[in-house]
């Protein structure tokens, strides 16, 4: 049985980029500010973390207008919603597994 | 390692659970479905339930509109789409369709009362996905209602039905409204890490 602490997915398990993941996971797609505000990031450290989670395939970056005004949607891909998942499930077996070496 | 492992998780269910409470758009739909029933008793007092039936047959599609645009309008503005909608969709069909055929294949008190169970069935399967107390009660309160009526089965149950659904379902929406307007939770404070 391989350590639990290896099915981390190193492009998830990073804070931002798991709350991002775990905002777009209850949702059908949300706007680029309000992800933003559930964070608490400025654009620029969001807009950065959103570019990795887009180039793994686990994000999905839409651009569009509201009226005039722009608006850019997030939206998690199934790849992105599996790996939210994949990662919880490893943070709770490696939990559990030093719950019991305890 | 595992204290952060316990503190990601905690994150985590912390931002899905403010995402959820920011989908509170539950409210739309009870208040333009409870305002339709009230504007519905009325029309029980006309005929054979023809004219009850007219209405509806204007009132439910221009009601869905409206619930929609509502809906479309709180997500636009929060920034945050349900992506649960097909589901509602499905449910909410479903209770109109069931509702439709009792009332127009039942007869007597039977047609009367019957539609009121579909509507409050929906409305408990919806809570129960939703994890939504006043959803519930609100089904709970549709069922009891028709089983009151169908006991006591009053003159006008029709009537009664109508406006008792209305005056549930203008309650449920104010205790969903104030529920999603008190519902700014923390969020966890993932930017400064």
């Amino acid at each position: 049985m391989t350590h639990p602490a290896l099915h981390l997915d190193d492009t998830v398990h990073q804070r931002v980029r798991l709350g991002i993941l775990a905002v777009l996971e209850e949702a059908k797609r949300a706007d680029f500010g309000y992800v933003r505000d559930a964070l608490d990031l400025s654009d620029g450290n969001l807009s950065r973390h959103v570019q990795v989670l887009e180039e793994a395939g686990l994000v999905k970056v839409e651009k569009g207008f509201e009226g005039r005004r722009p608006r850019t949607w997030l939206q998690a891909t199934k790849r992105g919603r599996a790996a939210l998942a994949d990662e919880v499930k490893a943070l709770r077996e490696l939990i559990s597994r030093v719950d019991g070496n305890g | 390692m595992s204290e952060q492992a316990i503190q990601m998780l905690n994150e985590v269910e912390a931002l899905r659970e403010r995402t959820r409470k920011s989908l509170r758009w539950g409210w739309a739909p009870f208040a333009v479905f409870g305002v339709a029933n009230l504007l519905s008793a009325p029309f029980t007092q006309i005929g054979d339930g023809l004219a009850l039936g007219i209405f509806w047959l204007f009132a439910g599609p221009i009601g869905c509109l409206v619930t929609m645009t509502l809906v479309r309008r709180l997500e636009l503005r929060s920034g945050v789409f349900d992506r649960h909608e097909r589901f509602y969709a499905v449910v909410i069909g479903g209770m109109v369709i069931a509702a439709t055929v009792v009332g127009f294949s039942a007869r007597g008190l039977a047609s009367d009362v019957g539609p009121v169970f579909p509507i409050g069935v929906g409305l408990v399967v919806i809570a129960a996905f939703d994890r939504s107390r006043f959803m519930g009660a609100a089904g709970t309160a549709v069922i009891a209602l028709g089983v009151a009526l169908a006991v006591a089965a009053p003159a006008n149950a029709d009537t009664w039905a109508a406006i008792g659904e209305g005056l549930i379902f203008i309650a449920a929406s104010r205790a969903l409204w104030r529920q999603g307007s008190s519902a700014g939770i923390q969020a966890p404070q993932v930017g400064h890490s």
